[in-house]
């Protein structure tokens, strides 16, 4: 039989259970109690003491191979097997979680509660996350008791309790019953009472505030030893005898419980009348806000694709000098970890660019164990970050997952410490708490606006003929050899790239990016929108309204503008003169062949004016654009609004049918492809074409030579039966 | 950054390695990304042509692995309303087994999942791991879901049959595991053996089948020591333990077939006799060309494994090939015989310093490890050459099988190394 005790911290639970447990070891049967609360004083009236080692405190320090039950189970009062949970340092790490380690740990050590005749659960009764739970799971708990008094605070926890219970029970009996621990209030039994009657618990025992528990708590000692004759003794043996009758399943003696919902609580049991008076304070109090940028799924509460913590160790560790280190378990810093650096061996093996060895070296872990989600990781943190600064880093960005944004840890506190510690440092936390904050997109603004904060306003006063680009696309690997085109371009107009925020950025140029007369975002796209205002807050410079640009038209458009704002108008004339010459010659070459075929394109929501200027110039006929859902984006816009048919959201049941009555002669897409049904041909639109007059000349190339392929590739009919 | 997989990726491998077993993460998206990926790959089981697109809930583009997808709003109030949505609809894709595991965080948030898959009516097909070894081990994790999971199915003790036997410590995770557990299966039909379950690639009927082997074979103790101790302990299934580690390369592949042999009381004869084929062709090979390559004795080499996998093929390569090892790191674990044997063989050499020595520091030719690090090494010049022996990759496609054990196993590491060596840059 194993019996929960619940109640509100303070409120009593712990003499009552230690008692209980004397009273029945008393009657001759064999029990063992189990403290389940962090403060681990539930056994000392049994002990006589305080027990010598907690649970917890055991698994901290003992090698999983070297645990044995007799270490963590002591003999008290009668024989009583006692055990505690305890918990971590107050205000650090997840005492629930340790709660759930523990009976993991007693299940392995092989602790069977079968060999006691009760088992009694004394647990800290504020029912505030799973881990306090535990016990009362069908398969610890048989029954439930719960310890109140008559105040406010403590029939609350005592309907949350019941709530608790609620949830993890199918209209079974599960609570006893309540025990009325008396704290001497006025109308405190007509009160706890009328609580009684309208949860559908009896009060199993009505417990009299008594100078005698006080002396017993004192002395360590329960009261059946201290005063045995007592009337509270008595109280008490008659409690137990009421438990021994308990059986799992005890129709008689065990109930459902009906929790009380807020109104009914302070109405019924509190006798308090609602006002209805109150008021808002009005708009008033928002006058302030320092809401950060929020990501297309974070703000739309829709499912979060990718996680915080992986996109803020990204944007970190594209800044070279400085190290990036994840509070995190070795699952999350393996999954980012490995994506950075095979992304880095695939830029160095597609571009032929050397690679990049800082940027796996510049990665540190804490590598958070069981230990650390019970106890906290600030020791691990405190223990990584010197790891790296003995590495000679002096810049450290700390990226937490959402290990250390549950238990607490003071990821700000370590690093000011470290900081006093380490003078010359500069250690800034990057707190997204792993996907708490949002998802990877959200983590990436969040890395923004912690870096651009280090930038140095003093460092801004010369301007150059310069430019900084802004948000590249990081995750694809010919990106490096693209933008060697757009270098090409400026250097065209005397211009130079002063900086790349953030990619293959220097330390030393964060405050340095701010000598750039103007800022080129790389892309068209939300993300690029949120982080805009925390970079022009940061540099106070101007940015350029086009993205960098691809194909002959976007060219032409951001040659003009880029030319103005330096003054080389002239320049830019004769570049686009002498690119028409060749692109055109190019685009002869193909336009045979694709003048007059039909296409139709389906994209999630992001800039393809660069495809629908190729189709243009090939001579193409465009049937639709259809704008499936991005995570990642909410806005598109095109410069084609006026003359091409924009479906909006579209999706792949609609491209099937349109593929079906429209017979486009070839269709581009964006994730996800054709399905087995839709006979067309088709292409998908790359991630990053390149830029330039000429980027998507290739491509074009490609898509005049699958016009003229077979519908499907052979390989495709041999998984035809597995449809 | 040394990115030694952990224990939660080998507890979601040990689940989605079972042909007919699903696993689901109670966690963020983020969290299964990249396994789900990793085991659509690996093992193949979906209609690849029928993509999901980001959408579809709970899936979320990837066809295996799916999630709850908990929010911030999840680790304050529990993820009840998505369990409850998520189970029935798994339900109905088929399988036989499901596994719902908690992701990390969510192993802080104390969700009951029993209550969950009670509720679902899926007690009978579902079973919850709550926490999952995080931090720990690759090794760790499949070993301790796997014996979760034998326990959970209550297997039935079946009488003994002889010449049965089960395949223990094989995982999705390791490098070519499809084509080592047919090397290994072939092996065992040369010596008369049949292979009832060897987990990775077996269905749920096919492991509850596994009581009626008569021995089990631990291939790699560091994945399966526990496993095969229960085995031993609740069915009386004796484990057979190799002394010279896992069957990588000819002499281990030798020593491990008449380990076999001895335990089962079978002819080793065949299955030796294959071998020797093996070996001859071998040796027409190396003969031929080893005016060219004779320059691989004396190329040196270093490995981070599992000590199953190092003693072997530190032995072999240096009593082979004249290979000489200059780094040696050893993951936690595994038999401490065979971690002796290592000491002792590297004693002989007069390098026990060798033992756990950065491979940067030592700057080896040929580099054998787990993961993308060995990659990185090749990238900055530190080793000449990498070979992975796990399956972490993104970039590398197999078409033809291969194996890492066994007769051909020993061949492909020889055409790997010659090529290698053949190619590079080893004459200057």
């Amino acid at each position: 039989m194993k019996i929960a005790v619940y109640g509100k911290g303070g409120i009593g639970k712990s003499t009552i259970s230690a008692n209980l447990s004397a009273a029945i070891a008393h009657k001759g049967l064999k029990i063992l109690q189990i403290g389940c609360d962090p403060k681990h004083d539930s056994t000392r009236l049994l002990l006589g003491e305080n027990i010598p080692v907690t649970v917890l405190d055991y698994v901290k320090n003992t090698l999983p191979g070297n645990r044995r039950l007799e270490d963590i189970v002591f003999r008290g009062y009668q024989g009583i097997a006692c055990v505690e949970a305890g918990g971590p340092e107050p205000g650090v790490g997840c005492a629930g979680r340790g709660i759930i380690t523990m009976f993991e740990l007693l299940s392995e050590l092989g602790l069977d509660s079968h060999q006691f005749d009760i088992t009694l659960y004394d647990v800290l009764g504020d029912v505030v996350c799973g881990g306090f739970a535990v016990p009362v799971r069908e398969e610890y708990a048989d029954a439930v008791i719960i310890v109140t008094s008559g105040e406010y605070m403590s029939l609350y926890a005592a309907n949350n309790i019941l709530l608790g219970i609620q949830n993890f029970t199918n209209e079974k009996g599960r609570v006893a019953g309540i025990i009325f621990n008396e704290r001497g209030l006025d109308d405190e039994l007509e009160r706890v009472t009328r609580f009684a009657q309208a949860v559908s618990l009896p009060i199993l025992a009505h417990i009299p505030r008594s100078a005698r528990f006080a002396t017993a708590e004192q002395d360590g000692k329960p009261i059946l030893e201290l005063f045995p004759d007592s009337p509270e003794a008595a109280i008490i043996r008659t409690l137990a005898d009421h438990i021994i009758k308990i059986q799992p399943g005890a129709a008689s003696l065990l109930h459902i419980g009906s929790p009380l919902s807020d109104q009914d609580r302070d109405t019924l049991v509190m006798e308090r009348k609602p006002s209805g008076s109150i008021e808002s304070y009005g708009p008033s109090v928002s006058q302030t806000t320092t809401r950060s940028a929020l990501s297309p799924s974070v703000k739309n509460k829709r499912p979060l694709i990718g996680c915080a913590f992986a996109g803020a160790v990204v944007i970190a560790n594209q800044i070279s000098g400085a190290a990036t280190v994840m509070h995190a378990p070795v699952s999350c810093s393996l999954l980012i970890g490995e994506k950075i650096i095979g992304t880095g061996l695939r830029t160095s093996q597609v571009c032929k660019t050397p690679y990049q060895i800082s940027a796996s070296e510049s990665l540190f872990s804490t590598n958070l164990a069981d230990n650390e989600f019970i106890h906290g990781g600030e020791i691990r943190l405190a223990d990584t970050i010197e790891e790296a600064i003995s590495r000679g880093y002096t810049w450290i960005f700390v990226v937490t997952s959402c290990v250390p944004g549950l238990n607490g840890d003071r990821t700000r506190y370590i690093a000011g410490q470290l900081h006093k510690k380490h003078p010359g440092t500069r250690i800034i936390p990057i707190l997204v708490d792993g996907n708490i904050t949002g998802d990877f997109s959200q983590g990436m603004i969040q890395a923004y606006r912690e870096i651009l904060q280090q930038v140095v306003p003093g460092e801004l006063s010369s301007t150059e003929r310069s430019v900084t680009l802004v948000a590249e696309r990081i995750f694809a690997p010919n990106e490096e050899r693209h933008i060697k085109v757009i270098e090409k371009l400026l250097n065209q107009l005397v211009v130079t790239i002063n900086c790349r925020i953030f990619s293959q950025c220097p330390i030393t140029s964060i405050s340095q990016a701010g000598r750039s007369s103007l800022f080129l975002p790389t892309d068209s796209n939300d993300f690029t929108d949120s982080i805009r205002p925390l970079i022009e807050s940061a540099y106070h410079r101007p940015f350029l309204k086009y993205p960098l640009p691809i194909g002959r038209q976007e060219t032409e458009i951001w040659l003009q503008e880029v030319g103005s704002f330096f003054g080389r108008e002239e320049s830019v004339k004769i570049m686009i003169q002498d690119a028409r010459k060749e692109y055109e010659l190019n685009i002869s070459q193909i336009r045979d062949r694709m003048a007059g075929k039909t296409l139709l394109i389906t994209t999630q929501k992001r800039s393809i004016d660069w495809i629908l200027d190729l189709a243009m110039d090939l001579g193409m006929i465009v049937l639709k654009v259809g704008i499936l859902y991005s995570p990642f984006n909410d806005t598109f816009h095109s410069r084609y609004e006026d003359q091409i048919s924009f479906s909006h959201g579209y999706d792949v049941q609609k491209r099937s049918e349109d593929i079906r009555s429209l017979h486009p002669d070839l269709v581009l897409y964006t994730y996800p492809s054709l399905s087995s049904q839709d006979y067309a041909k088709s292409d998908l639109i790359p991630y990053s074409p390149g830029f330039g007059f000429f980027a998507g000349i290739q491509w074009a190339k490609r898509l005049s030579r699958i016009i003229r392929l077979p519908v499907t590739e052979g390989w495709k009919y041999d998984g035809m039966e597995m449809v | 950054m040394i990115d030694d997989a952990d224990g939660f990726l080998g507890a979601l491998l040990a689940i989605e390695g079972i042909t007919d077993a699903r696993a689901v993460i109670n966690g963020p998206n983020g969290c299964r990304g990249y396994p789900a990926y990793l085991s659509d790959r690996l093992y193949p089981r979906e209609y690849s042509l029928s993509r999901r697109y980001f959408e579809e809930l709970f899936f979320f583009g990837q066809s295996r692995i799916p999630c709850t997808y908990l929010d911030a709003d999840d680790y304050i109030t529990g993820s009840t309303e998505k369990l409850q949505k998520i189970l029935p609809l798994i339900a109905e894709k088929g399988d036989t087994l499901i596994a719902l595991i908690n992701s990390p965080g969510a192993s802080l948030i104390g969700d009951d999942l029993n209550r969950f898959i009670r509720q679902a009516g899926m007690d009978h097909k579902c079973l919850a791991f709550e926490d999952a070894w995080y931090s720990e081990p690759v090794s760790v994790g499949n070993d301790e879901t796997v014996l979760a999971l034998l326990k959970w199915l209550r297997l039935h003790p079946l009488p003994k049959v002889k010449k049965r036997v089960n395949l223990l410590g094989l995982s999705l995770y390791q490098r070519y595991w499809e084509g080592n557990a047919e090397e290994l299966v072939h092996l065992c039909e040369l010596m008369g053996l049949h292979v009832i379950s060897r987990w990775t690639g077996s269905t749920v009927a096919e492991i509850r089948e596994s009581t009626a082997a008569s021995h089990n074979l631990v291939i790699f103790p560091e994945f399966a020591s526990k496993t095969a101790v229960w085995y031993e302990q609740k069915y009386g299934i004796p484990a057979v333990l190799s002394p010279g580690g896992a069957p990588i390369g000819f002499d281990a592949t030798e020593q491990w077939i008449q380990s076999v042999a001895t335990a089962l009381k079978v002819d080793p004869a065949p299955a030796l006799d294959h071998i020797h084929c093996q070996k001859e062709c071998a040796f027409h090979i190396i003969g031929r060309v080893s005016h060219e390559a004779s320059f691989i004795k004396g190329l040196s080499f270093g490995i981070r494994a599992p000590v199953s996998w190092a003693l072997p093929l530190v032995t072999w390569l240096y009593t082979y090939l004249n290979m000489f090892p200059v780094s040696v790191q050893l993951f936690p674990g595994g038999d401490p015989i065979q971690r002796q044997q290592l000491t002792d063989l590297l004693m002989i050499l007069q390098e026990t310093s060798i033992l756990g020595v950065d491979p940067k520091t030592v700057q080896p030719d040929f580099f054998f490890s787990e993961g993308i690090f060995g990659k990185h090494l090749l990238a900055e010049g530190t080793c000449k050459s990498y070979l992975d022996l796990s399956n972490r990759m993104y970039t590398e496609i197999d078409f033809t099988r291969k194996t890492l054990l066994g007769g051909s196993g020993a061949l492909f590491l020889l055409e790997y190394i010659f090529r290698e060596t053949y190619n590079s840059q080893y004459l200057e």
